[in-house]
């Protein structure tokens, strides 16, 4: 962790990331690319003495790791730990946070062998990383001090082991879910004696993940509590908006901030890189994984190790085939250049991260598998495949390279989505803001009801007694009903020969799903589809898409929640056409803006798949289409929505076909800034567009007839509902009400800063998609109601 | 708004949502009721019972209530909807409490109610004079010693303690598949006592009993010394063992000797029967016909039935049920005992459990036995379908305790018996000609024989090492003939 001195090669590498930066920046072809470079100058190391009340016998230990002093955030959070607070430490990648836990930890164990720890990481690889790392400190210790890691890949004969002698258990939440917690009465050594749970990469845990993290913890807590227990929490996180806040809701229970990094920092160079436009009326630009593939070869030809980051499996694969093709020759210089995504079996995983630290692998192509905290050395440039999606993965991402000293460079390029547009042009956004926040809604009723039916199965409940806040016996008098439970005296019962936790993963909101089935050759799953995308991607004559290579969808069967696929070779994928109504059930608030309302609450959704386009790859161009005849699926979740007056949409001097044009437009833009702001995933929340005074209209008719003419008929006064695109709604909806005049200011920059001229994917959409004037009208809208 | 107000109204969406649910279920014919609640991700744990008999009815009830209570809430088309399937359900519902009410008849279930420290629980006891073995108390000595000879063969431990500190165990379980929400409601314990064979049983009549029901059963185990059970290694002692836990009891069994009945049997049942549950043992070994007996996936839910609604009609053939596998626990126990020990007459036996019987001895090390009922095997004449195998396995035995004399003719007896070629059969013989008795002409017979037989069958990827053979058996009798 002390400053190493620099090796000669070093220092030629050194040299030369600022002379390839400068020469990015004159090569002619790319001047115009590059919208921004920023330097961040080198910064001293923070040092502070190990804490008074640390064993000496642990001191020596990291002494003999050539560790004799701590950074001021270590020994900050240890003193916080030691003090019996609950901590989080939020600083950037690399800076030792791992010393955080296993200092006052390992320390404790020292001090009385039968103190327990346990470890959560979002991952299994890990969770195996960080045991090797815990396994050498023991080791060198002497002590009989036993780590394991307990996850799904443990084999049955050494569980009861680790069950009765470890004293740090390695696992993920998943895990603790399904195999620690309804089977605690094993655990009982381990339940008796916990005194700390360490959480690192406490960023992951948001939306869905985390909404469940905090269920788990409740249980995990109740059962501490049972056991005489009260585990202390440290808990780790990259650096987001709100991490106090993310790990008191996770916790419930109050927390210490720890963030002022003493690590050192080394210089390093940020590039902005936004690909030539090649159409201006279309606002198509050059492809980025192209574009991407020629950066990275400035770097890799010249020896500099490079990560590549690619925001999907498929383009890591293509970007590897792209570098082997130019760099790998020759015999000597195979496996110079690697790929490295989740799918990848354990085993090469580490032989990867080992190659990448001995310096064997010039290159590796990535998905996020290698954004979290697997150790692989310290790298000298970052590129980015496009816009992660959010600004702590990003410093993640960029925290990869230069890790401790030396100079460094990260180049982001971007993509045509608007997202990516936004960014690349807007610098100043990206370093000036805070990154986004991590929001998380525990008491969604489908979730919660799930954890509760787990936690009573795990430990009877008294009658009042609470789940996290959560007042618990109106619930069981539901589950009651439903025949989960049975109260005898005052407590509640477990009444099902069922195992809950089997029917619960902690990464969707509900648990039933499709399998995908290969009947190409042999009859093979190839993946599985959740309930609520299966309906858009595996319906009849759909091509699905997995691993790169095209299926199509024979037959779907809804009964056994199953579809047959084959593989084919087209030059076309397919696109669902879906039909959605939208009742709002209650509104929770509704405030009136300059020229519009901005509301929130509870709405309900009906669903149709009606039909689905062909669109050809490369040129996008529709080549046909197809009726479908799915049952309609209803959800009822929670939502923000904007309301357009009829007085204003009037003003607007275009016919009425043009104006739905601009409101969609709008819609389109809004949802991309609304998933920049909320830190969210694309999918986690969805669009709708209904008229207020349709309903009315419209009442007698049919639903069928309605989705028929919907296309025609005018909109005197729309809603722009966006919402939690989950059963109940996972939180996003307030947030998003409160961040409203932010998105619609942000919206209204991407716009006016778009290049294209009637509209493109990066901003209001595909021209052919809203017609012409949507870019037009949509703007207008945002200057009323600005 | 206050979390609570809003739990409630989410919940109350949430019985829409199911109705909504139920409701397209119903309509496209797509999947069935039970099915319906899994899409949600909620209600899928009413598992696969619900469809059969009184187990439906509970939820059959909730979908009345839940249909009352949300609608006067709901839009006005759906209201209709369900008002038409409403009529379709309360018929269906109506029909099945029918059915259940012309099972019950208000009576207790017997037994008496005992207090301890924690509160109450029901015990049972009842005695039987006669066992299908004809227990007679003066017998009483020899069974103890069979039992303890028993354990000291299968668990190589030796024992002794009075017959009464032998105790038979079996429970019955609001679950099957682990972890801390499955309870033993129901526990018995078998022994042979100077009157009869007595079962007792301890039972919770709500959950709120349990910690009686452990309290009693703590005491109970205390004076046993052998505890036999059937699969009670993985399930029921496990089981048991976390109920103690949950209630910060300390586990009375860590001293006592564990004797799981289900390997020695699956060993010397397997080949005849193939299903070795108690259930099948019991009919097809001790020839047991159970009546009116509930079949044993119901159970969990005949106990949930009763605790919620208090009527036993259905619980009684629980108790019986439990009863019974403990009778049938004990003399299991003898069977297998009189079998392994030698004391049952051969002649009583079926030749598969009397091979069956001949591996498990050889495999504890008792190899003049095994050796002894193998050859009983083939002077009764094995079936066809066993007759190799015996041959082979015996041969094994026998070329272990170094008979080979016996394992030749074995070997011999094998490929004359067997419809197709013996590879492994005389390749021993080869071995056995070429390396003990060095007769490298008889070797080479049993060489040519195997290359004749795989050449005309096409099998030439088997052939190297047969060739191999060959030829360097021809060279040892090239050099020995001069």
């Amino acid at each position: 962790m002390l400053e190493h001195r620099l090796t000669p090669a070093q220092a030629a590498q050194s040299l030369s990331i600022p002379r390839i930066v400068d020469e990015l920046k004159q090569e002619q072809a790319l001047q115009q690319c590059i919208t921004y470079v920023k330097h961040f100058p080198p910064k001293e190391a923070t040092f502070d003495d190990f804490p008074e009340a640390i064993d000496v016998a642990v001191r020596q230990l990291f002494y003999k790791r050539g560790i004799q002093k701590l950074y001021s955030h270590q020994a900050e959070s240890i003193r916080q730990t030691l003090a019996g607070k609950n901590v989080v430490v939020v600083t950037p990648t690399a800076s030792g946070k791992t010393l955080c836990y296993n200092v006052p930890v390992l320390n404790s164990i020292f001090a009385d062998p039968d103190t327990r720890g346990l470890y959560l990481f979002p991952t299994k690889a890990l969770a195996q990383d960080q045991m090797e790392e815990l396994y050498q400190l023991v080791q060198l210790s002497g002590k009989d001090i036993k780590t394991f890691t307990y996850d799904g890949d443990t084999p049955q004969d050494a569980r009861k082991a680790i069950r009765a002698q470890g004293h740090v258990v390695v696992t993920n939440p998943d895990m603790l879910h399904v195999g620690i917690l309804p089977h605690h009465t094993k655990w009982v050594q381990l339940f008796e004696n916990l005194k700390y749970v360490v959480i690192d990469e406490l960023h992951t845990y948001r939306g869905v993940f985390g909404s469940h993290l905090t269920n788990v913890l409740r249980r995990l807590k109740r059962l501490c509590t049972f056991y005489g227990s009260k585990p202390l929490f440290i808990c780790c996180s990259a650096t987001i908006a709100n991490p106090k806040d993310l790990a008191f809701r996770l916790l419930e229970d109050t927390v210490e901030l720890v963030d002022q990094n003493g690590a050192p920092q080394a210089e390093k160079y940020f590039v902005f890189y936004n690909p030539p436009v090649v159409n201006q009326q279309l606002g198509i630009r050059r492809s980025y994984v192209n574009e991407t593939r020629s950066i990275a070869l400035h770097f890799l030809n010249r020896g500099l190790q490079t990560i590549v980051f690619a925001n999907s499996r498929l383009v890591t694969e293509i970007l590897v085939t792209y570098f082997k093709d130019t760099l790998e020759k020759s015999v000597v210089s195979k496996d110079l250049v690697r790929g490295y995504r989740g799918g990848y079996l354990p085993l090469e995983r580490r032989e990867i991260e080992k190659g990448l630290r001995e310096g064997k692998i010039l290159g590796v192509v990535a998905t996020n598998a290698l954004e979290l905290g697997v150790d692989i050395g310290t790298l000298e440039v970052c590129i980015m495949a496009g816009y992660s999606g959010s600004i702590a993965s990003t410093w993640q991402r960029v925290g990869r390279a230069g890790r401790r000293t030396g100079v460094s460079a990260a180049v982001l390029v971007a993509n045509s989505s608007p997202l990516d547009q936004f960014v690349i042009r807007h610098p100043e956004y990206f370093f000036g803001q805070s990154p986004e926040h991590g929001l998380i809604n525990p008491n969604n009723l489908e979730i919660l009801l799930n954890h509760l039916k787990c936690a009573v199965f795990e430990l009877p409940f008294r009658s009042g007694e609470r789940f996290g806040a959560v007042e618990t016996d109106e619930i069981f008098g539901f589950l009651e009903e439903q025949g989960f439970v049975h109260r005898a005296g005052d407590q509640w019962h477990w009444t099902s020969e069922a195992y809950p936790a089997d029917a619960v993963s902690l990464r969707s909101v509900s648990s039933d799903n499709f399998v995908v089935v290969d009947m190409t050759v042999a009859t093979k799953i190839i993946s599985t589809v959740d309930f609520p995308s299966a309906l858009t991607t595996v319906h009849e004559k759909a091509i699905y898409m997995h691993e790169g290579t095209q299926y199509f969808v024979e037959q779907l069967d809804y009964k056994e929640r199953r579809a047959r696929v084959r593989k084919v070779n087209t030059d076309y994928f397919t696109e669902a056409i879906s039909h959605t109504e939208v009742q709002v059930l209650e509104t929770f608030e509704s405030q009136p803006l300059k020229r519009s309302v901005k509301n929130h609450g509870e709405i309900h959704l009906t669903t149709q798949v009606v039909g689905f386009k062909k669109i050809k790859f490369y040129t996008m161009e529709n080549v046909g289409a197809g009726d479908l005849e799915l049952p309609e699926q209803e959800m009822h979740t929670t939502s923000y929505w904007l309301t357009l007056p009829k007085t204003l949409m009037e003003e607007l001097p275009y016919p009425p076909a043009a104006r739905l044009g601009g409101v969609r437009g709008l819609a389109h833009a809004m949802r991309q800034m609304a998933v920049l702001f909320l830190m969210c995933d694309f999918k986690d929340i969805q669009l709708a567009i209904e008229d207020n005074l349709r309903r009315e209209e419209a009442e007698p008719a049919s639903r069928v007839h309605r989705a028929a003419s919907s296309q025609r008929q005018i909109i005197f006064e729309p809603n722009i509902f966006i919402y939690d695109n989950y059963p109940s709604g996972i939180g996003l909806s307030q947030p998003l009400f409160d961040m409203h005049d932010q998105v619609i200011r942000e919206t209204a920059r991407l716009i006016q800063s778009c290049p294209c001229e009637d509209g493109c994917p990066s901003c209001v959409g595909p021209k052919g998609e809203s017609g012409d004037l949507s870019k037009r009208v949509a703007l207008e809208i945002l200057t009323l109601i600005l | 708004m206050a979390l609570t107000e809003r739990l409630h109204r989410q919940l109350e969406t949430h019985r829409k949502n199911r109705e909504l649910l139920m409701q397209a279920a119903n309509e496209l014919s797509l999947v069935d009721q039970s099915q319906a609640g899994s899409s949600f991700g909620s209600g899928s744990q009413a598992g696969p019972l619900t469809e059969t008999g009184p187990q439906g009815v509970p939820e059959r009830f909730d979908l009345l209530r839940d249909r009352s209570e949300a609608q006067g809430r709901l839009p006005r088309s759906i209201a209709l909807d369900l008002a038409r399937l409403r009529t379709r359900q309360q018929l269906r519902s109506e029909n099945s409490i029918k059915e259940v009410a012309g099972e019950e008849s208000e009576s207790d279930l017997g037994g008496e109610i005992r207090t301890t420290a924690v509160g109450p629980f029901l015990y049972l006891s009842e005695f039987y004079q006669q066992s299908h073995l004809e227990y007679a108390p003066e017998a009483g000595v020899s069974f103890q010693r069979w039992v303890c000879s028993l354990i000291k063969l299968l668990l190589g431990k030796p024992i002794d303690c009075e017959l009464s500190q032998i105790g038979f165990i079996d429970t019955e379980t609001t679950g099957l598949s682990g972890g801390t929400g499955a309870y033993a409601f129901l526990v018995g314990i078998g022994s042979w006592q100077p009157a009869g064979f007595l079962v007792e049983q301890f039972f919770m009549r709500d959950f709120d009993e349990e910690g009686a029901l452990l309290s009693a059963l703590e005491e109970r185990l205390g004076q046993l010394q052998v505890l036999i059970t059937f699969n009670g290694k993985c399930f029921d002692l496990p089981l048991l063992a976390s109920r103690f836990v949950l209630h910060r009891r300390s586990w009375p069994l860590n001293h006592n000797t564990h004797l799981d009945l289900l390997h020695p049997a699956r060993r010397l049942w397997k080949l005849r029967l193939r299903d070795c549950s108690l259930g099948n043992l019991e009919k097809q070994v001790l020839g047991v016909e159970r009546e009116n007996d509930i079949p044993g996936h119901l159970i969990p839910q005949v106990y949930f039935h009763y605790a919620r609604s208090g009527k036993p009609a259905a619980l009684r053939a629980v108790l019986q049920h439990n009863r019974q596998d403990i009778r049938s626990l004990a003399e299991l126990t003898l069977v297998v005992s009189r079998i392994l020990l030698g004391l049952a007459s051969e002649d009583d036996l079926a030749t598969e459990d009397l091979f069956g019987a001949a591996r498990y001895l050889e495999l504890l090390g008792q190899r003049q036995r095994s050796l002894q009922f193998a050859e009983e095997v083939l002077v009764r004449g094995a079936p066809p379908s066993l007759k190799v195998q015996v041959l082979g396995e015996l041969a094994e035995i026998c070329r272990s305790a170094r008979n080979y004399s016996r394992a030749v003719t074995l070997w011999r007896e094998m490929i004359n018996a067997a419809p197709t070629f013996q590879a492994e059969a005389c390749e021993n013989l080869a071995i056995h000609y070429e390396h003990r008795a060095k007769d490298f002409t008889r070797a080479v017979e049993f060489v040519d024989y195997a290359i004749r037989l795989l050449e005309g069958q096409g099998h030439t990827e088997k052939l190297d090492r047969w060739l191999h053979r060959r030829a360097r058996l021809q060279h040892k009798i090239a050099r020995t003939s001069y």
